[in-house]
């Protein structure tokens, strides 16, 4: 992420300290990309040589003043000219600003955060400022005009302090911690981890290879376990060459590692460091840590423990404070014909539905409109089709079967297994109405099956189309060629493995996400590749449509992930702010926000309509490979290589809860159709069944809780797990509940 | 520092990089050979963090090849090629220069395209469905429990019950084998084992009808070979179906037409394998088909089908059971058999035909005693050395044998069950207790008086015998013909050429027992056919033991039907449709989530869907694996 650094920045982040110039810019910098990269769909900017689709709004002035001389400094006369015209600036508001803005260094790198997704050197370009004081100094947007030196990204760790007391600072503290008070302990335990790290950097910037050995041999031990993979990547680097290049550095180095700790707490440790003189540690602190300081009661070890892990630290709280609008949009009232009139509703269904303004159909969902909904029209979504209506008429027909599900009445399961892949399946997906399967493959190709005594068929070619009468009735059915009929179909145009499918919701489409970079649209009418999207530049990781069609969003190795329009071949919004691939994506059901997960260990949701980050949770100890929104929209549950699943509140921004029992990493979630089943499938080759509706039920939502941000879970995985199902060593990949609660799972058989 | 490095990471040395310097052309001094070899030590770690990534998103747990030159290229290094290889590389050294290196050898490619055993394509990637958890609880009906007679079948195992046995009853032969099949490998209708059982205890109704009888044994076989299954006590009632196969003179056997000698072969092979795979559920379990066998083989009264069934049961039950009941109840068995078969009479035509088959079964079944009793006793002597294809024979002639070296001793007084409940000890022939082991000299001149040169040829040209007779204990003075190995008895000196020939033989045999052809010499002797037959016994054993039925026929020139099925190997003999480690696998307990599928509807015949809805709420839905690619069925399930 961008870091923008200094003082300038705090009048406007309200630190609790005051007196403490510390630096800030994660989320305020990450606020300025997601404001810049808010551009209304369609309006951004054709990108250049480092594809920026830069456009402004108005509200930040210096972000986008700094937008302007980048794009100057490049060159890009025409971006200047549009951006300038869209935002309504005046022509010479440039100039004279211009090195201003960046003396303030205000938003400086902002505009680097799609430079991310170039490559390893404009990662390098995130964290720039050749002064020595480095933290201090105001960052320039320095995008391609130098290559950037690694002395100017570690500039940091210049000051040089002797090697040799390192370990007597570091001890020093770790004995001063030792002995304050219990409750404090914990919390001022929490500085250990950023700051060996940050000083055992230093060493091995400075070039004191034994030291730093020497340090690390000493110190690491003390770490958390959850560090532990980190802590190997680092011991591993043990010179100033190895130091160029390296992401986990670079994460360490650019963004500031954030604590949460109490007013008393953090008062301790500063006098004892004033005290102490140890100014070593003290900078370290200021210059690379970020304490997000309450006032209250210090938390506990374990409280500790459930929300840290990730790459950066906690979360701030600022950073879960935006309001969002987790309600469900009101469904479209369509007028749900008898049972036994099938036939005749679905013929008359055609015309009679255009006038959905009409309101008197009893319809069976007119709920009121949600409170925390957003507005129907927060973000355009596509109008429904005549085929939508009867899909949702059909929809509604099978929710009328759904069976209930609870602790007493446990869903069946099926497993479609997939045989003969050779360790090559890497996704599946399943359409919402449980009739086709689509996996993603090692090998390149896509393929979908049918699952249901329906034959796969493509169109006709054009020819023969020409012939069929295009009044009839069954039109839809004519067109198709009965002699391409088969069980399943093979996509083939991808360069690389498929890692992720999605099919879109009316399901005439599919798409896929793949190493070569590109996500592909595939029409199921024809089967063939009807668009491929470009513009992460490393491997996409996943894919997803959105509940409504039209939209899709992809998170790839670039770190950030994408929103698209089917029919736009950019993205309309690009969600920066992770420090470490996007490997999961997932639309929320009102399809106004998408949460992302990704390998620094933290999920994030973002705004589609502002493209602001509006939550970051923190607490898993690894990557994050599954997510899955609850049916009503209020609660996220997430699954990572670490083998647990953390609920958490978005309304709150909490964790609420926390399912331990797989022992290996989860590949897939899914809430049952009504919400009251967790379903999680992990490549320890079970499926496991929660009870979520007592995890949700027995939350304590209390204001101070939600005030703090502090959490108490309760360890009840045990009393939560309905069941454990064990596959034959076939991992489990996808889960899916069909539309009456039968919950369909996948993977492949791994002899 | 460097200990800790070492144990930390794998490392390359200097020598190494200094070395690998020097295959390229390049001088490398000290300093620069450690601190490349260190840089090289770090890069290889970032490489292979930056790989593993790609092996988390395609869901693995091994990281492969590809995944690290995925790595590779992404940051823009030269991927490594030719090391995609699925198994391990050999990874040699060099003593006199400490080197290592991956074996890379060449490979002649046009050898590789010339070959004619083109391998096959990897067979298609599907989708299979099976419904692994009803209602959150799959497979919890406790396996291996013998439902009461009031255990309430539920609605699906009852539709199941009738689908099968209509299946497996019925006409279609399609049908049947899906049915079949199913029922051997479905792992949950244990609870329907009893009315299997009973629907197989209707053989005594169906005797007229040989179809019915063959399908209600595979049914049997199916069972037994289903791994999920516990027979328990059922086994007893199993088995007395099969012998009554075995033994009854079925209703079927009135018409020469019928081919019920088949039948009987097939569950006498039957009999072996519930014998040899479930025989320790019921005790003494072995002595009552002994007994039941003998009892019929003493009955003059019988019929000489029945006879035969004996014969071949004994036969099944391998070469300790004939040597224990067979061969003392010879003598007494012989002069009928004769009797029969000197009787030239025109009414006598059929009963002469049977007594025929009747003697080329016994002439089988001494034929592998003699020749399993010489390797046995060759055997210890040998000590195992021999590279010879004689103990591959007798390996496997001691594994399938293993049982009946100890029969358990039970007393047989105990009632017993079915067919063998009328059985008293002590028929016409050897009662148990008094018996005794005959030596194999004497047995072998006993033998030879009944079945002369017939049995004589077979016998010398066996390797084992021939090569062995030294080892063979001192024989005793009594008997008749003093066989003191073949090379010192006047009538099989004219076998000592053959003996010869086998020893050039046998050496080369273990390769590839069928490519030696006798020596010309040996065929213009006249006996070159059937030596050439006998060579080939060491073949497969169906092979061996229809040769041999042929050149029993040589000799007596009479059974034109009979088809033997040597079951010297028991178990292993039958060929099991689904085959291959699969199969295996699932053996080993109960799975819940079913990953390979059985077979089922096979393509054209059965509305395929229909059935393979049905089913799988119960359980498995079958189909070999080799048959996965011409798979029609679709994979709905009602949802």
């Amino acid at each position: 992420m961008a870091a923008v650094q200094g003082g300038s920045c705090d009048p406007e982040i309200k630190t609790d300290i005051k007196t403490e110039p510390l630096g800030d810019g994660f989320t305020n910098s990450n606020a300025n990309d997601g404001r810049m990269l808010s551009t209304p769909p369609g309006s951004s900017a054709p990108a250049a040589s480092n594809s920026k689709p830069a456009a402004g709004a108005s509200e930040d002035q210096q972000t986008l003043l700094a937008v302007l001389q980048f794009l100057k400094r490049n060159k890009l006369t025409e971006s200047v000219e549009i951006l300038r015209r869209e935002a309504g600036l005046p022509e010479d508001s440039l100039d004279p600003k211009g090195p201003d803005s960046s003396g303030a260094g205000c938003g400086g790198a902002a505009g680097s955060g799609d430079a991310e997704a170039a490559d390893a050197s404009s990662l390098l370009s995130r964290v720039t400022g050749p002064s020595p004081a480095g933290a201090q100094a105001p960052s320039k947007a320095a995008g391609g005009e130098d290559q950037p030196d690694v002395n100017v990204v570690l500039s940091a760790y210049s000051q040089q302090g002797d090697p040799a007391l390192y370990d007597v600072y570091y001890s020093g503290l770790k004995k001063f911690i030792e002995t304050v008070l219990d409750c404090h302990r914990a919390e001022l335990s929490q500085v250990f981890y950023p700051l060996f790290v940050h000083m055992y950097l230093e060493l091995v910037y400075n070039n004191h290879e034994s030291e730093a050995k020497a340090f690390f041999e000493k110190f690491s031990g003390d770490q958390e376990c959850y560090y532990e993979e980190d802590l190997r990547i680092l011991s591993g680097l043990t010179k100033k060459e190895h130091m160029r290049g390296n992401e986990t550095l670079l994460d360490f180095r650019t963004s500031k590692f954030v604590l949460r700790i109490s007013r008393d707490s953090y008062q301790l440790l500063k006098r004892h460091l004033q005290e102490r003189q140890n100014n070593q540690i003290w900078n370290i602190i200021q210059e690379h840590l970020y304490i997000d300081i309450f006032d209250g009661m210090p938390r506990s070890k374990s409280q500790i423990d459930a929300m840290s892990g990730s790459l950066a630290g906690e979360a701030k709280r600022e950073a879960n404070k935006a309001k969002v609008y987790y309600g469900l949009l009101k469904e479209p009232e369509i007028e749900l014909p008898l049972d036994d009139e099938d036939e005749e509703a679905e013929n008359e269904e055609g015309k009679p539905k255009k006038k959905k303004p009409k309101k008197d159909s009893m319809g069976s969902k007119s709920k009121k409109q949600d409170p925390n909904a957003p507005s129907q029209s927060r973000i355009p979504l596509p109008e429904l089709k005549d085929s939508d209506k009867l899909d949702k008429i059909m929809y509604m027909k099978e929710a009328t079967k759904r069976i209930r599900l609870g602790p007493d009445n446990l869903p069946s399961i099926c497993f479609y297994t997939f045989l003969n892949v050779y360790q090559g399946l890497t996704a599946v997906d399943f359409t919402d109405d449980s009739s086709m399967i689509a996996g993603g493959f090692a090998d390149s190709t896509v393929r979908v099956w049918s699952v249901t005594p329906k034959k796969l068929r493509k169109v006709k070619s054009a020819a023969d189309l020409n012939l069929i009468d295009k009044e009839s009735d069954d039109v839809l059915e004519r067109i198709m060629d009965d002699k391409t009929a088969s069980e399943s179909k093979i996509m083939c145009g991808h360069s690389g493995p498929v890692y992720g499918v999605s099919f879109s919701p009316d399901r005439n489409y599919l798409l896929s996400s793949s190493e070569d970079s590109t996500v592909r649209l595939w029409s199921l009418l024809t089967f063939t590749c009807l668009v491929g999207y470009k513009g992460h530049n490393y491997p996409v990781w996943d894919t997803q449509f959105s509940p409504y069609g039209y939209y899709f969003v992809s998170g790839g190795h670039d770190r950030v992930a994408r929103l698209w329009a089917t029919d736009h071949y950019q993205p309309l919004r690009i969600f920066s702010g992770h420090l470490a691939d996007v490997t999961y994506t997932r639309f929320h059901p009102n399809s106004n926000y998408v949460a992302t997960g990704s390998s620094d260990r933290t999920i994030r949701l973002w705004d589609v309509l502002t493209g602001n980050c509006v939550r970051i949770f923190t607490g898993h100890k690894g990557p994050i490979h599954a997510l899955a929104f609850s049916p009503n929209g209020k609660f996220l549950a997430s699954g990572a290589t670490d083998g647990r699943v953390l609920l958490w509140d978005i309304g709150h921004g909490l964790m609420v809860g926390e399912l331990k029992g797989h022992t290996d990493s989860i590949y897939s979630l899914k809430f049952s159709r009504d919400g009251e089943i967790l379903a999680s499938g992990s490549m320890d080759n079970t499926v496991r069944l929660w009870d979520a509706t007592k995890a949700f039920d027995d939350l304590e939502t209390d204001d101070l809780t939600a005030a703090t941000g502090h959490i108490h879970l309760q360890d009840n995985s045990q009393d939560l797990l309905l069941g454990t199902y064990m596959t034959k060593s076939t991992p489990v990949i996808h889960l899916h509940f069909t539309r009456r609660n039968l919950l369909l799972a996948a993977g492949a058989y791994n002899p | 520092m460097a200990d800790r490095e070492e144990r930390r990471f794998a490392e390359v040395s200097r020598e190494s990089i200094k070395l690998m310097g020097e295959s390229a052309g390049v001088d490398l001094s000290d300093d620069v050979a450690a601190l490349l070899a260190e840089d090289v030590c770090y890069r290889l770690r970032e490489a292979t963090q930056n790989s593993s990534q790609f092996m988390r998103h395609a869901k693995r747990r091994k990281l492969t090849v590809e995944d690290f030159n995925r790595g590779l290229r992404w940051s823009k290094v030269e991927a490594i090629c030719g090391y995609g290889a699925q198994d391990a590389l050999p990874f040699r050294s060099v003593k006199e220069g400490e080197l290592f290196f991956v074996e890379d050898r060449d490979i002649n490619l046009v050898e590789l395209a010339l070959a004619t055993n083109i391998p096959k394509g990897c067979a298609e990637t599907m989708v299979r469905v099976n419904v692994s958890y009803l209602d959150g609880k799959g497979n919890l009906e406790p396996q291996g429990t013998v439902p009461t007679a009031v255990q309430s079948l539920s609605d699906d195992l009852l539709k199941y019950y009738q689908q099968i046995t209509r299946a497996i009853l019925g006409e279609d032969p399609h049908l049947m084998k899906v049915a079949l099949l199913d029922l051997q490998s479905n792992s949950k209708i244990a609870a329907l084992l009893p009315y299997f059982v009973y629907v197989i205890s209707g053989v005594k109704s169906v005797s007229h009808d040989l179809e019915q009888l063959n399908r209600l044994l595979h049914m049997v076989k199916s069972l037994v070979q289903n791994p999920y299954l516990y027979l328990g006590s059922y086994v007893r009632s199993l088995v007395s179906s099969v012998m009554y196969c075995i033994l009854e003179p079925l209703a079927a056997s009135i018409n020469p037409l019928n081919d019920h000698w088949t039948l009987r072969d097939y569950a006498a092979l039957l009999l072996s394998h519930i014998f040899w795979t479930h025989g320790d559920l019921v005790s003494g379990l072995y002595h009552q088909i002994l007994l039941s066998l003998q009892k019929v083989l003493s009955d003059p009264v019988r019929p000489l089908c029945s006879h035969y069934g004996a014969v071949v049961g004994l036969h099944a039950l391998g070469w300790k059971a004939v040597e224990r009941v067979l061969f003392p109840h010879l003598p007494a068995y012989w002069a009928n058999l004769q009797a029969v078969l000197d009787d030239y009479s025109v009414s006598n035509a059929q009963v002469k035909a049977d007594g025929h088959k009747v003697y080329g079964a016994i002439l089988v079944a001494v034929e592998r005693l003699l020749k399993m009793k010489a390797l046995s006793l060759s055997q210890p002597a040998e000590g195992g050395s021999s590279t010879q294809l004689g103990s591959t024979v007798g390996a496997m002639g001691y594994r399938v044998s293993s049982p009946g070296l100890s029969p358990p001793p039970e007393p047989l007084s105990e009632a017993a069950l079915g067919i063998a409940s009328h059985l008293q000890a002590g028929g016409a022939g050897c009662p148990w207790e008094e018996w005794m082991p005959v030596p194999l000299p004497a047995m072998y001149s006993e033998l030879y008086s009944f079945f002369g040169d017939s049995l004589a040829v077979r016998f010398s040209t066996g390797p084992e015998f021939g090569s062995y007779p030294p080892c063979t204990q001192p024989q005793p003075g009594d008997t008749r013909k003093e066989p003191n190995g073949p090379a010192s008895n006047s009538d099989t000196t004219r076998k000592m050429p053959q003996l010869t020939a086998n020893l050039n033989i046998s050496p080369r045999q273990d390769g590839s027992p069928r490519t030696d052809p006798p020596p010309p010499s040996l065929a213009a002797a006249g006996s070159g056919r059937s030596l050439a037959r006998s060579s080939s016994v060491q073949r497969s054993r169906s092979s061996s033991s229809r040769s041999s039925q042929r050149s029993a026929g040589v000799s007596r020139d009479v059974f034109p039907k009979a088809r033997f099925t040597s079951p010297q190997a028991g178990l292993p003999a039958f060929s099991f449709l689904i085959g291959g480690q699969q199969m295996g696998r699932r053996c080993q307990g109960r799975r819940p989530f079913q990953t390979t599928f059985a077979p089922t509807a096979p393509p054209h015949a059965i509305p395929p869907r229909a059935y393979a809805h049905k089913l799988p709420v119960i359980g498995r839905v079958g189909k070999p694996v080799r048959r996965w690619t011409c798979s029609h069925y679709s994979l709905h399930l009602p949802l």
